[in-house]
């Protein structure tokens, strides 16, 4: 909450002191004086003292008026004195009663990105005197740093701002120039939106959305900021399981093959956890137990059996190393075709990575366009209504000059789009796993042709020894079969190790898995939908006593996506949701905005919301809305806003008609005649 | 099916529609069009300057190979100047609309904005979410791409 207590002005000329001092010291507060005389001067004088001037757009100059800046007069017609040095001074208030006065110089005095503190009631003399502190604006971290004026208010009003996306993929705190447009009408753009109209430039995605869940409190904002945690985790979670799985996959290249674990976690490898490895052994693949035992079998065999002489064995040597040779070129056929095979899947893997890239730009496209056609008219007759705003005949064939047909509807484009794009990702998938098995295939084929090559070798050598000597053909044999024994049983333990780490890392995941399933399910809760339906009712009473007419009030409702007023109409038997153009009638479109901002000072009376409890409407009589329903605007004003909430309107209407109109009412009417700026 | 039943029978076919590339949409083109407008100076562009922007928004490898030839990274020779017919339908729908309209300029003729593009325009903005890759292709080269370069870029591929 953020009450204003004083506003005092200052301008200092080489004669006098110009100035003004505004005491809202009440709920409702309305500040009457002429056109051109100032009032807007001291509402950018609040903007400005609170470092909020870029709420309403990104100019980095000072966004105070000439009278302020440069030059002053006494009256119209009047001579100009020549402004030396000027500043502004305003004293809040919190929810707590703590008071706040912050001082910001316009010009002549020291740099205007300070602003000047003192927790007290420096202008209305209460508290206690309090010590000095100084704070930057604009700078970056202003609303981040602890020294940054902006956390230091926020603080104060008791908001924690959340954090959200900005365009550039990074995240920033949703700063308070975001949040101002809903409670601070400006008078030369505010009047020309119903929201806002929020700065683009603070570079946040989808402010709309982000201040109105913020302001209103909704699960929804929380929902999805929770979901975008725990999503960040899934995330982490999946590159630990895809780093240890490569690692578990590397381990075993020496003609192993690992297969169960899942590129991704899920909830069956944590239940049956399991990671069979297959050994390539002479041409075939076969379990490692299946392996070991062969091997150990034949090492048995090596070794009951005493090593042959060389000159024994030498016609058997002769004979397996024909055989040996002639398996070696089968070998290289095989692997040769293998590599054949490998490079078509590759090909074909990447015309469908092509095709799909393809596919989901068509699909943002598509779907594009269909945002884009929600638009309505103002989008012209070609795109919403199909058709041809010259010739009036369908265009339904879009912009596609060859076509006799008729398009698509965008909508079940876009799905069929989506089945594609569905159909190539399996494909993609079951060619990466075919391409995965290609590729373990032709590095256990190279293990084995690496292998036969040393036994020809090893052949060869024991032909050339002495006659009676031990065949080393024999016995390296015997020595192979041991260290591919102790090789498997490397690979298995290692195995068992990185298995017992993916069951982990796999539980983890499948828990966040379904937490962010539940989460992205989560709709609107109960407690969004009562504030939503508050507004709403209140919008509705609202809009009877001021005279709106453009819709039935019960035809105005709030968007789902970004609770900005729409009307929902019956057209033709359908319910069809229309967005509220300003276009059509300026005044009512100010009616429903006074509404609108109302409705949410009523809701934060009954709902812990994040609410300034403040609104301020600068010359709210826009667009010669009939004073009629100017009085009732001030009436529900004065019957509604009271305890901790304030408003402030600026008028020009005369003295005698805002009395009338506030007769009754217990209401601060600050009255000017002349400039608001005089000599002190 | 003996041949008398068959001539008994009547056949009825119903045309099923035909998908379209999203890029052939009217909803996506013509705030193509706007948006280029929008960023380009005075909000006016050359139909020269607009077919060349056009090439860079349809396509990544267009955009890559434009954004190469502005940085001096690639000689201008390497553009391929193409005509699309949809693109220029897409601009005769934009100007029947009322959202264009035909002006010359030192290029040739051209497109010009209008003031009933402007609360498209505004919502086109608003809506970040929406043809933001476009958006940002549009951005980054509609400045770049004056009309003097959009020029030297149809002289060069021009047969001397």
């Amino acid at each position: 909450m953020l009450q204003l207590r004083h506003l005092k002005l200052r301008a200092l000329t080489a004669q006098s002191e110009f100035g003004c001092d505004l005491s809202f010291d009440k709920p409702v507060n309305v500040v009457r004086a002429g056109n051109t005389s100032g009032k807007s001067t001291c509402l950018q004088a609040v903007n400005y003292a609170l470092g909020l001037e870029r709420a309403f757009g990104p100019r980095t100059g000072i966004p105070m008026t000439f009278a302020m800046q440069e030059r002053i007069q006494r009256l119209k017609d009047g001579p100009y004195e020549r402004v030396l040095q000027s500043y502004v001074e305003l004293e809040v208030e919190n929810v707590t009663g703590a008071l706040l006065t912050v001082r910001r110089d316009i010009t002549g005095g020291t740099e205007t990105k300070l602003i000047q503190t003192w927790p007290t009631g420096r202008l209305t003399g209460v508290g206690p005197p309090a010590d000095q502190r100084d704070f930057f604006v604009h700078d970056a971290g202003a609303a981040q740093h602890e020294d940054g004026f902006h956390t230091y208010l926020a603080n104060f009003i008791g908001f924690d701002l959340p954090r959200v996306t900005r365009y550039d993929g990074g995240e920033s705190p949703l700063y308070l120039e975001a949040l101002f447009p809903m409670f601070f009408v400006e008078q030369k753009r505010g009047w020309s939106a119903l929201q806002g109209p929020f700065p683009t430039h603070l570079q946040i995605q989808d402010v709309p959305r982000r201040v109105m869940e913020f302001i209103l409190d909704l699960d929804i904002g929380k929902t999805r900021r929770e979901l975008a945690e725990v999503r960040i985790q899934l995330r982490d979670s999946l590159s630990s399981w895809t780093v240890r799985r490569d690692d578990l996959l590397a381990t075993t290249r020496n003609g192993c093959r690992i297969s169960g674990v899942p590129v991704k976690p899920t909830p069956e490898f944590v239940h049956d956890p399991r990671a069979p490895i297959d050994y390539f052994l002479d041409g075939q693949w076969v379990s490692i137990e299946a392996a070991l035992q062969a091997l150990t079998e034949r090492q048995l065999a090596l070794r009951e059996a005493p090593p042959p002489s060389s000159q024994t064995a030498a016609s058997a040597i002769e004979v397996e190393l024909a055989e040996l040779r002639h398996s070696l070129d089968e070998l290289s056929v095989r692997q040769e075709d293998i590599r054949d095979r490998e490079r078509a899947q590759k090909q074909q893997m990447s015309a469908i990575e092509t095709r799909l890239s393809d596919l989901k730009t068509d699909l943002e496209r598509n779907k594009d366009a269909l945002k884009l056609k929600e638009l309505g008219s103002i989008l012209g007759h070609a795109a919403s209504d199909h058709q041809c705003p010259t010739c009036h005949q369908s265009v339904d064939a879009e912009l596609m000059p060859l076509a006799s047909g008729t398009g698509m509807a965008i909508d079940k484009n876009v799905e069929f789009i989506r089945s594609q794009i569905v159909m190539y990702e399996a494909s993609a998938g079951s060619i990466a796993r075919q391409l995965a098995e290609l590729q373990l295939l032709a590095a256990a084929l190279q293990q084995q042709s690496v292998e036969m090559r040393a036994r020809v070798r090893a052949l060869r050598q024991a032909l050339m020894q002495p006659a009676d000597s031990p065949s080393i053909a024999a016995l390296e044999a015997a020595l192979v079969a041991q260290s591919k024994i102790a090789d498997l049983n490397a690979s298995q333990e290692r195995v068992d190790e990185v298995i017992s780490e993916l069951i982990d890392i796999a539980r983890e995941y499948v828990r966040l898995d379904a937490l962010s399933r539940d989460l992205a399910r989560a709709g609107i809760s109960p407690t969004d939908r009562s504030k939503i339906d508050y507004l709403v009712k209140t919008i509705r009473e609202q809009l009877v006593l001021y005279g709106y007419k453009s819709f039935l009030p019960t035809e105005i409702t709030l968007a789902e996506d970004n609770l900005r007023p729409i009307a929902e109409v019956r057209d033709e038997g359908e319910i069809v949701q229309r967005e509220i153009g300003l276009n059509d009638s300026a005044s009512d479109g100010t009616r429903l905005k006074w509404a609108y901002y109302l409705s949410m000072l009523a809701l934060a009376r009954h709902a812990p919301i994040n609410h300034f409890q403040l609104n301020i409407f600068d010359e709210p009589g826009q667009q010669e809305v009939e004073w009629e329903s100017m009085v009732q605007f001030l009436k529900w004003i004065a019957e509604n806003v009271k305890d901790r909430q304030q408003v402030i309107v600026t008028t020009s209407e005369t003295k005698q008609r805002i009395e009338s109109a506030l007769a009754g009412f217990d209401a601060n009417i600050i009255n000017f005649e002349g400039f608001i700026l005089q000599p002190k | 099916m003996p041949v008398d039943r068959l001539s008994a029978e009547r056949f009825s076919f119903v045309e099923r529609p035909i998908p379209v590339p999203g890029d052939l949409r009217l909803s996506w083109r013509i705030p193509i069009v706007l948006l280029m407008l929008h960023h380009s100076r005075q909000n006016k562009a050359s139909l020269v300057k607009l077919h060349v922007l056009n090439d860079a928004v349809r396509t990544p490898t267009g955009a890559e190979r434009l954004r190469q030839i502005v940085r001096d990274q690639l000689p201008p020779v390497f553009w391929q100047p193409r005509i699309e017919p949809a693109f220029a339908r897409a601009i005769d729908f934009a100007n029947g609309d009322g959202f264009v309209t035909w002006v010359s300029t030192t290029n040739g003729s051209g497109l010009s904005l209008t003031d009933k593009s402007g609360p498209v325009l505004s919502k086109l903005i608003e809506m970040t979410d929406v043809l933001a890759d476009e958006k940002q292709v549009i951005l980054e080269l509609a400045g770049k791409v004056t009309e003097g370069f959009a020029k030297s870029l149809l002289a060069s591929s021009r047969v001397a």
